[in-house]
């Protein structure tokens, strides 16, 4: 099982290529989701930001057996606040199996 | 998962007409919405759920005319693919691909790509595929919309 500074290396990694941006300009000016949609050329809408999050968590779910639940975000959600929620979910041992 | 093509015949009305005597464009969105609702018939999946789904893109290419007849609206799941759509997985999104044909036997005339949202009901929160196609397996069988004649 991967720790927890490989996890969030490889959730940092997938939210950038789902969302088509570099991890650099995804968290380090920690944009808000809206900030993330107009910047994207891939997403227009937070149905596309949800997909994004889902191929995430989908991920997660076949390569390391981690199921991660997505809450309700608002768009003023910085992404760090992502981050955070995916690492608690990662990172709760009674949310291990997938 | 695997979901089937649909297919629904529908009869078109003297009010779907324009002034040039054919299906007026807007009128032929009506008739992908009537094929995507035969389409959860076929899956035998039911609306009046707590998760609804929602139009977020449509894409129509007009090939042909429809004059007055049968139109056959063709429906069927593209994307998630099947292998990409799994029962403990997560999806926001799903694309139908849609075909309107003159009749039967009859030739293309609309092609559309439609994308759909799920959203959930109450809350006005966006929901998972899974949430959406759970929602509709245990929805009570609510009033279905004829095909029109």
């Amino acid at each position: 099982m991967p720790d927890a500074q490989e996890l969030e290396s490889y959730i940092r990694r997938k939210f950038a290529e789902n969302v088509g941006l570099t991890e650099a300009e995804l968290f380090s000016e920690d944009l808000t989701l809206s900030t993330l949609i107009t910047r994207s050329e891939r997403m227009t809408n937070s149905v596309d930001l949800m997909e994004a999050f889902a191929r995430t968590s989908n991920g997660l779910r076949k390569d390391f057996g981690l199921r991660v639940r997505l809450p309700a975000l608002s768009l003023d959600t910085p992404v760090s606040k992502v981050l955070a929620v995916f690492m608690g979910e990662v990172t709760n041992p009674e949310r291990k199996s997938a | 998962m695997h979901f089937e093509e649909s297919s629904l015949t529908l009869r078109v009305r003297p009010n779907d007409l324009d002034i040039l005597g054919h299906v007026n464009n807007a009128t032929t969105l009506e008739y992908l919405e009537a094929g995507r609702w035969a389409w959860l018939e076929r899956q035998g999946l039911t609306r009046g759920g707590p998760v609804v789904a929602v139009v977020s893109r449509v894409e129509v290419d007009y090939r042909r005319e429809i004059p007055p007849g049968d139109v056959v609206v063709h429906t069927e799941l593209e994307s998630p693919a099947a292998d990409e759509l799994e029962e403990d997985g997560l999806n926001y999104r799903a694309r139908f691909r849609q075909r309107v044909f003159l009749s039967v036997d009859g030739p293309l005339a609309v092609e559309a790509l439609v994308s759909v949202a799920f959203l959930d009901a109450r809350a006005r929160s966006l929901a998972s595929l899974q949430q959406f196609l759970d929602a509709a397996r245990a929805a009570p069988v609510a009033a279905v919309e004829e095909p029109r004649s």
